[in-house]
């Protein structure tokens, strides 16, 4: 009897250990706040919290720097901001699962291409509104363009201040331009570069002479051959710059050049064999040696190095504005925002604040930077500190509201980069189709079939990897059988809506 | 499965402990399961966050008309149906034909050995594997090219950018990567087969092969055909690791890798339509419950123990 009961206790209690143990494994997750409900306030009302997701680099000491931030806020909106930082290749994953779950969030990081999605399900909302009210700096910034990142008149982001538009360019290795003294200046265009390439691909064997990826088609990326409107697949030929006929990608006469030329670069060699297929950066591909150059875009802060080789860039054509160029990287408002004003009010102070901007950049004055000249326009690392030890070097750059508040890193950037930006957006002619993006809710079922068309053929088109002459028709064909009439018509008719409305 | 009524009480005190156990798994299936079972009406309306799901307004059929109407619909649909179709048999003949040899084996390491290697592939990432192939087939570095078909004096050949050779290619990939765990499966069922009756047939002389068709296939057969109803269940789903990565995404081979789910992800990815996806999730779902209940039906007139229920 006994020997019974003893089993029978063992297996009771072994049973509820292991219930208990999986039941203690599940509980006790706690978000941690990373901000500060600093201090006392004068006034009456408790602070306000503003949380804001933004991609970047975590770094170590983010919350001493932003109990200097609140300390700002706090003395002049009565806000804290707790930031979150996401990197790269998590942010857009974070941004979907803290949208979706209701979690607070106010100030959401997004591009054109999620915020499609983002508008549809109803998750941020529309800011004409809340910019008329309290965006001081950002219209004192952007003027009348402070509302360009919208879709059919749903403003669904502020945009960085950062570059709008940019000039085609090639980037080259200097080692081997200086090697084989190529003239930079003389080089205006694609068909220039042909006598370069040859003489790369002769004398080094081992490196590709013009570098090219699946996922930065050239043509749709870089050469601004047509203006997408969004899609890229019911375009405006020349860039948009001197008609407002939408047409069938296929039929651009721009985009057959370029991929003509493409073509002709495959076939002799110029382009890696692999490039429908490969998804290796060119960072990459330049750090391992193996590359010469790529078609990329320049604009006053591009990159001087890839992948640790410095690069000269030549021009390959003009700096031109398309209709999506204010939709890289913008700041939207969550659908869940307990209080969408006062976010645009952080918001719009972001965008004015030197003092907020340089924090957030490069830290604290002497601990992570201190001025490396005596006009204050470049910053530099302080005595004993370097990228190996640094605490706090977020460089969010782009990724802040407007990082021309903050200072040139020396080195990087010339002192007066900045004030070179902003002439830079100043110029640049500009699509007619600059502001618009068409909403794309009536022709969704379509796009589906025709998104799919698009990646079947726009790449190996686009590489250079098959004959145009032969898949453009099969391309244009398929894109017919699946709705491109429709597309067409819609987006015409939208686009039209809005000339008139800008008149 | 009928329960099995005892005459006299049901004594509760006696499996109390077995259901403290199960309790942890049968709660985890039933939310992760049961309770979004009722996401399925995702699938019929048009979402707004704001308005939650219940709120959100009804669009009827609208969001299933993207996967019918598009002239890929038939290319997709018979991709999927096809694969799997190809999957199942040849995985299962191949994992029956190694677990039988396995099986066969007297050195006992040597069967630890291969039943590990048979396993690890299946363990790994498809990722890795994608770049494995890619290793083999790139146009201008990959073995193939270099080491098979240049020193024989044949052209390379610009693997992935030809339609034709992928169908064979993809169910090789599958076979290698699938075969691991059907077999370990099998491997059990045959252990557990009485050895007596190998001795029996011996005695009588039977040739191997006919042991194995006398013996070995119909002791499996309830096992084989559970493993075949599971996998008919699931022939609307396409591995999507296998269709996207392996063939590294590439335009021209669309005809023969895009499948359903594919084909759902290039769709949406940009539009981001949770109710459409959600219409194609519906849709693979229902028809694979359909074949199963079939399915089963028929093995239930034929062979009432091998049914599945």
């Amino acid at each position: 009897m006994k020997k019974r009961y003893l089993k029978r206790m063992c297996s009771l209690i072994i049973s509820c250990t292991v219930l208990g143990s999986v039941l203690a494994g599940c509980g006790g997750q706690n978000s941690e706040q990373t901000g500060n409900t600093g201090g006392d306030s004068d006034n009456s009302e408790e602070p306000y919290e503003v949380t804001m997701l933004t991609q970047g680099e975590p770094q170590e000491d983010q919350p001493r720097i932003m109990e200097k931030v609140n300390e700002i806020l706090l003395r002049d909106l009565n806000m804290t901001l707790n930031l979150i930082v996401s990197p790269y290749g998590s942010i857009s994953q974070q941004r979907q699962l803290m949208l979706t779950s209701g979690e607070p969030l106010d100030l959401v990081y997004l591009d054109a291409a999620s915020a499609t999605g983002f508008i549809n399900n109803n998750q941020i909302i529309d800011l004409s509104d809340l910019i008329d009210k309290y965006g001081t700096n950002i219209k004192k910034y952007w003027g009348d363009d402070a509302k360009s990142a919208n879709i059919g008149g749903f403003v669904y982001g502020v945009p960085n201040f950062n570059e709008v538009g940019n000039i085609p360019a090639i980037g080259m290795r200097k080692d081997i331009v200086e090697k084989y003294n190529i003239d930079v200046e003389s080089i205006t265009s694609l068909e220039d570069l042909e006598p370069v390439l040859e003489i790369i691909k002769e004398n080094e064997p081992s490196m590709t002479p013009v570098y090219v990826c699946s996922d930065q088609p050239p043509v749709s990326r870089q050469l601004s051959a047509v203006d997408p409107l969004t899609d890229g697949i019911a375009v405006l030929d020349n860039s948009g710059l001197d008609n407002t006929t939408v047409i069938p990608v296929t039929q651009s006469k721009s985009y057959r050049e370029k991929c003509e030329l493409l073509h002709k670069w495959y076939e002799a060699g110029y382009i890696n064999p692999d490039a429908a297929t490969t998804t290796v950066q060119f960072e990459s591909a330049f750090k391992a040696g193996s590359a010469f150059s790529a078609i990329m875009v320049w604009h006053p802060m591009s990159p001087a190095k890839f992948g640790g080789v410095d690069v000269v860039y030549a021009y390959l054509g003009d700096h031109i504005v398309l209709s999506g160029a204010t939709g890289n990287s913008d700041y939207a408002i969550a659908a869940n925002s307990k209080n969408p004003e006062k976010a645009m009010q952080m918001l719009d102070y972001l965008y004015g604040s030197e003092e907020v901007a340089q924090l957030l950049n490069w830290g604290e004055e002497g601990i992570d930077w201190v001025y490396a000249d005596d006009n204050h326009d470049l910053v530099t690392w302080p005595e004993g500190v370097d990228a190996n030890n640094a605490t706090y070097h977020a460089q969010l750059s782009w990724a802040l509201p407007n990082q021309f508040m903050s200072s040139p890193w020396q080195d990087v950037y010339p002192a007066d980069v900045f004030e070179q930006m902003v002439q830079f957006n100043q110029e640049g002619e500009r699509s007619k189709a600059f502001g618009f993006s068409y909403n794309t809710e009536p022709v969704s079922t379509e796009l589906a079939a025709l998104k799919n068309v698009q990646e079947k053929y726009r790449n190996s088109l686009e590489t250079g990897s098959v004959d145009p002459d032969e898949y453009l028709p099969m391309y244009e064909e398929e894109l017919e059988k699946a709705g491109l009439d429709k597309l067409i018509e819609e987006k015409q008719k939208q686009l039209d809506e809005w000339l008139a409305g800008q008149e | 499965m009928r329960a099995k009524r005892k005459t006299g009480k049901f004594r509760w005190r006696k499996w109390i402990p077995i259901f403290i156990m199960m309790a942890p798994g049968l709660i985890y299936l039933f939310i992760n399961n049961y309770i979004p079972i009722f996401g399925l009406v995702i699938a019929f309306k048009k979402l707004d966050f704001q308005a939650g799901i219940w709120a959100s307004p009804w669009v009827g059929l609208s969001n299933f008309t993207y996967l019918f109407k598009t002239p890929d619909a038939m290319v997709i649909t018979r991709n999927t149906i096809l694969y799997n179709l190809a999957f199942i048999s040849i995985n299962t003949c191949l994992s029956l034909a190694f677990a039988i040899f396995i099986n066969d084996m007297k050195n006992k390491l040597c069967k630890k050995i291969y039943q590990s290697a048979v396993l690890l592939p299946y363990l790994m990432s498809i990722v890795i594997i994608s770049y494995i192939v890619f290793a083999l087939l790139s146009p201008d570095k990959g073995m193939i090219n270099n080491s098979i078909l240049e020193p024989l004096g044949k052209e390379p050949v610009s693997w992935y950018m030809e339609p034709g050779y992928w169908p064979l290619i993809l169910i090789i990939v599958n076979a290698w990567k699938g075969v691991g765990y059907n077999c370990l499966v099998f491997i059990a069922g045959i252990a557990g087969i009485d050895p007596g009756y190998y001795e029996a047939a011996q005695l009588d002389g039977a040739t191997k092969w006919q042991q194995i068709r006398f013996i070995t296939l119909p002791c499996l057969k309830t096992t084989i055909i559970t493993l075949t109803l599971l996998n008919v269940g699931r022939i609307f789903y396409s591995d999507f690791g296998l269709f996207y990565q392996v063939p590294m995404n590439s335009g021209a081979l669309f005809d023969v890798t895009n499948t359903i789910d594919t084909y759902v992800y290039r769709s949406l990815l940009q539009l981001g339509n949770v109710g459409m996806a959600s219409a194609a999730g519906f849709y693979q779902s229902l028809v694979g419950f359909t074949l199963i209940m079939i399915c089963n039906f028929i093995v239930r007139k034929v062979d009432r123990d091998s049914a599945l229920f």
